[in-house]
């Protein structure tokens, strides 16, 4: 890391260029400042020179040109159809700017190619490939591109040898796989380089090696159905060379030896308890690709010490969870010792960080906190959840309906003072209950928050943690996060700040540095807090969001 | 540290040098924020007028970069704030902004690779890496906390590195 810091720095500091209008500002102010002898008059000159800063100056001469155009165009309709003038002016600024090379090849150069319906890659060259968006691609995320042209895209390291194009997660995100000179894997996120910087241009960019993974010779694309709810889940397995395959992991290690295999699949452990009799088919296909997730092939389930079907931890291999009437209890593997952690659990699975996600019953008891293990309340399992964000103590979840789920994390209640003061647990993810209005209930009769942003953090001058998120019908609300846990609910505590009329087009919340003063411009006290952004009568407006104690 | 104290006491030529001193890290850091020339030598300008005014109110000599890069951090976020009315003219404005950055990328590797890399990143990347504040006082500078300075800095480092390394070879 420290080679890589001195060479960015050494090539950031090497790089001394101002562009000449830039350096006029500079010399233009040294001149003047010089030449003043009276600082009083020089900043009441500069302040008069402020007015005509580059940017306006820039902004008359736009109008002017805008006004010269009006006119052009106005005699063009005299012989020109205007509609294909405003085509025009689309085109120009939809246009998306690609920075990656067009390249052109002939037929001969072509080493090797992949394709799926979205995506095709071909080598090129030692170093080079060249990517071609089809229209599928285009269509499906609506992007301004031509699919007949191709991108090159070069490896800085290591030759290529092979190319794989396949889909990770669902069938519209495409993966670029490299099989490098060494047989290590690299990869290209097609869908989230397109995204990167939109609006200037992106880059498809080789994102490195996929960890852990060696001595691969080819790949695999492999599908399977969700368990728990509709649709089909897409994964790409590594071959090696004696054959062993390995389900491709491009954010984790890969270990080939370990034969815990990565999928965002729900497993229902009680399911598989009462399905005794299957469980010889766990030995006799473990190589198989899983089709349809019979999680009995699973190999993440260890066989623990007492005869239960054991899930094990992907954090700490030391330890293996199972659950028996409703109880669940921890296997530590070397001790061979059993914990009881909790009563009242319905399900167990794993989460995108690899945590255990233990699905709680309506009444249910923790004992025990566990840092692998996070705990669900009953009615929080609904929908998909996001994490959007977190302080150290905190964690905010949204869900795909706009519900939004919180959890403390270990050591919360004590930063707020609240441990013996409340029922609400740390470890366990509650949802977020609804206020008045902009409220949905979901099939439990629940009555969810259906948030489209939130926001956490410390608001006004008295730094009150708080939990701000906007509703569908543009209602700002805000919890006292202290006050919502000593009431023993995340709805305590609740004030609505600001409503979004129609003639407020609001732009999100963000964080701002308020500086109260007196008239005089003495400085009061200065505070950063969570503000409403709008823009109203063409102006960018904040609101500060108030939470009440 | 004299510098500071000269121009204090109304010392011109010494306020001067002191830009001089800090114009490069000045440049880079508008630049790192605002993505059109006119608004950075705004930005720049507005500082200066600003700088000079207040610099009697510096209390410790010695934070007169961090004090100068902070309000122009500011006066960029102001600009910011102040465009976003203006990018409703959306088919004017992209356009423009496009333009703007086939300049730019004709004009150094390290912005054409900043250009790559998150917007989010590039101050932070640029008030460490070229500016060369401690990730304490960049925490301080953006108010956001010093972990947040950090996963910034480690999400840019790797990206950074394989880029400028990418240009190095298309230029040789």
């Amino acid at each position: 890391m420290n080679n890589n810091d001195n060479y960015i720095r050494k090539k950031m500091q090497e790089d001394n260029f101002i562009p000449e209008k830039v350096n006029k500002v500079f010399e233009n102010f040294s001149i003047n400042n010089i030449n003043e002898n009276s600082n009083n008059e020089n900043i009441q000159k500069q302040n008069v020179v402020s007015f005509f800063t580059y940017k306006n100056l820039n902004k008359f001469l736009s109008v002017a040109a805008v006004f010269l155009c009006v006119v052009l165009v106005g005699m063009g309709t005299l012989v020109k159809n205007k509609s294909t003038e405003v085509e025009n002016i689309n085109i120009v600024t939809n246009a998306v700017y690609i920075k990656n090379k067009e390249i052109t090849f002939s037929n001969e150069e072509v080493r090797a190619t992949s394709e799926n319906s979205l995506i095709k890659v071909s080598i090129v060259g030692d170093r080079t490939i060249a990517i071609q968006l089809k229209d599928k691609f285009i269509k499906t995320y609506n992007l301004n591109l031509d699919s007949s042209k191709q991108y090159e895209t070069v490896s800085q390291h290591k030759n290529i040898k092979d190319v794989f194009v396949g889909c990770i997660v669902s069938e519209n995100t495409p993966y670029v796989m490299l099989i490098m000179e060494d047989n290590t894997v690299e990869y290209i996120e097609i869908l989230y380089d397109v995204n990167s910087n939109t609006k200037y241009g992106f880059n498809f960019f080789i994102q490195g090696n996929v960890v852990g993974l060696s001595n691969v010779v080819s790949f695999e694309q492999g599908s399977r159905k969700y368990t728990n709810k509709e649709g089909i889940y897409y994964y790409i397995n590594a071959i090696r060379q004696d054959g062993k395959k390995r389900e491709i992991d491009i954010w984790n290690y890969n270990d080939w030896d370990d034969p815990t295999t990565y999928t965002y699949n729900k497993l229902n452990v009680n399911n598989e308890l009462e399905n005794n009799n299957e469980k010889e088919e766990i030995n006799n296909n473990e190589n198989e690709i899983i089709e349809n997730n019979q999680y009995l092939n699973d190999e993440r389930y260890y066989k623990c010490s007492l005869g239960k079907i054991c899930l094990k931890s992907k954090l700490d291999k030391n330890s293996a969870y199972y659950i028996e009437n409703n109880n669940l209890y921890r296997n530590n593997i070397s001790e061979d010792t059993y914990t009881h952690i909790a009563e009242g659990v319905d399900s167990i699975e794993f989460d995108e960080e690899n945590n255990i996600i233990v699905q709680l019953k309506q009444e249910y008891s923790i004992y025990l906190n566990d840092n692998n293990v996070f705990f669900e309340e009953y009615d929080v399992v609904a929908n998909e959840y996001t994490l959007v964000q977190n302080d150290d103590k905190f964690y905010v979840f949204r869900g795909n309906d706009g519900s939004i789920v919180i959890q403390i994390v270990q050591g919360g209640l004590q930063r707020l003072g609240l441990e013996g003061k409340t029922t609400l647990k740390e470890n366990v993810r509650y949802n977020v209950v609804g206020i008045n209005v902009g409220v949905q209930n979901n099939s439990n009769g629940n009555i969810y928050a259906n948030a489209i942003t939130t926001m956490l953090g410390e608001v006004g001058p008295n730094k009150i943690l708080c939990l701000t998120y906007v509703t569908l019908d543009g209602q700002i609300i805000s919890i006292d996060i202290k006050n919502a846990i000593e009431s023993n609910s995340f709805k305590g505590g609740t004030t609505t700040t600001a409503i979004l009329t129609k003639d407020k087009e609001f732009t999100g919340l963000g964080r701002k540095l308020i500086e109260e003063k007196y008239e005089d411009g003495e400085k009061i006290e200065e505070y950063e807090t969570i503000v409403v952004k709008y823009i109203q009568d063409g102006e960018q407006k904040y609101q500060e969001v108030v939470c009440l104690q | 540290m004299k510098l500071v104290e000269k121009a204090k006491n109304g010392n011109a030529q010494a306020f001067n040098e002191l830009i001089e001193e800090n114009k490069l890290k000045m440049y880079k850091t508008a630049r790192a924020i605002l993505k059109n020339e006119e608004d950075i030598c705004d930005a720049i300008q507005e500082t200066l007028i600003s700088a000079y005014k207040n610099i009697n109110k510096l209390q410790e000599n010695k934070y007169f970069s961090t004090w100068i890069i902070r309000i122009l951090i500011n006066k960029c976020y102001d600009i910011i704030s102040k465009n976003k009315k203006i990018e409703n003219f959306t088919d004017i404005s992209a356009a423009e902004e496009v333009k703007v950055y086939d300049n730019y990328d004709s004009e150094s590797i390290v912005n054409k690779v900043l250009n790559e890399i998150d917007e989010e990143l590039k101050v932070v990347t640029v008030l460490y890496y070229y500016d060369g504040f401690s990730v304490k006082e960049i925490s301080e500078m953006l108010k956001i906390p010093e972990g947040t300075v950090k996963s910034r800095l480690s999400r840019a480092r790797d990206k950074l590195y394989i880029l400028l390394k990418r240009e190095e070879g298309v230029y040789e």
